[in-house]
């Protein structure tokens, strides 16, 4: 280990064992309006009861919306497929033809 | 408040809360600011601790449908309160304000000392523990967010890798390659200042 190291080292130890800054002991405002900021937090994110009431039909409309997604994306996937899939029946009945015509001869 | 909520355990408040009685959770705060407040005050500057503490407590509260009564909720909530501080650093290293002056005289008189291994005996003196302090706050105001946290978990406050992870929700892998990186790059930091070692 050379001396840089070493200075490190013993800076490294120095630096983590000086004590930590001073913790304020109490909150910057005084600790019952910190408090009641914290409640009024809690109580604005906390859900409303009637809101859980509604969950029931809320899961109800998140299906509907799901379904109705489904289906149009089937129907423009039907779309497009429809001529390709035709296209492969049209070869299909040409090379069918093909073999037809050379089995004839 | 309610003056009977202090008997109640914190299971028991806990229980209430969830049934929809939010008031329950005012004895909870209560009883754990102390604690919330240590911890923080630990983690992030001193103007910024109350707001912390309290961003550390509503996300408790919305998070309290995880909670799992089997562990205290005191370990729980210090977890919060951990990961709360790791994100204040997060979003302080998204500004971009960072820091770039390098230490003044008497810091830099500091380090030197330390680096002599003539520091520990005058962290008696009040001015030359503040100045350690301070010195120590400007190098990690210059690592990630992520490299702060683990090391004061590490070596500040002498956690284990294993309750780093716990309380910050990492792999003791990634606590044990953040720890050896954040070193490596502190020490970088340090030289650099260090008038014969740059």
């Amino acid at each position: 280990m050379n001396e840089r190291d070493s200075k490190l080292d013993r800076l490294e130890q120095a630096l983590w064992q000086a004590p930590p800054a001073t913790p304020p002991a109490t909150p910057v405002p005084p600790v019952e309006v910190w408090q009641a900021n914290v409640m009024r937090a809690v109580r604005h994110a906390a859900p409303e009861p009637e809101s859980l009431l509604d969950l029931p039909w809320l899961a109800l409309r998140r299906a509907a919306v799901a379904a109705v997604v489904v289906a149009t994306f089937g129907w423009v996937a039907a779309l497009v497929w429809a001529p390709v899939r035709d296209s492969d029946l049209a070869q299909a009945a040409w090379a069918q033809s093909v073999s037809e015509t050379w089995n004839m001869e | 408040m309610q003056p009977d909520a202090p008997e109640l355990t914190d299971a028991e408040l806990i229980a209430q809360v969830r049934a929809g009685d939010v008031n329950a959770y005012e004895p909870l705060i209560t009883r754990h600011r102390e604690q919330v407040f240590a911890i923080v005050a630990r983690h992030v500057p001193g103007a910024q601790v109350a707001e912390t503490a309290h961003e550390a407590f509503v996300r408790a509260f919305l998070s309290l449908a995880t909670y799992r009564a089997e562990k205290p909720f005191a370990h729980w909530l210090a977890r919060i309160a951990v990961r709360t501080c790791y994100d204040f650093w997060r979003q302080q290293k998204r500004r971009p304000e960072t820091p770039a002056s390098g230490l003044d005289d008497d810091h830099q008189e500091w380090l030197e000392r330390a680096a002599q291994g003539i520091a520990r005996e005058t962290f008696e003196h009040e001015t030359a523990q503040r100045e350690a302090a301070e010195v120590l706050d400007w190098a990690l105001a210059r690592v990630s967010a992520s490299d702060r946290m683990v090391l004061t978990l590490l070596h500040r406050e002498g956690h284990s890798v294993a309750e780093i992870a716990a309380s910050l929700g990492w792999t003791q892998t990634r606590v044990k390659v953040t720890a050896f990186r954040a070193r490596h790059k502190l020490r970088g930091i340090l030289a650099g200042q260090m008038k014969d070692t740059r």
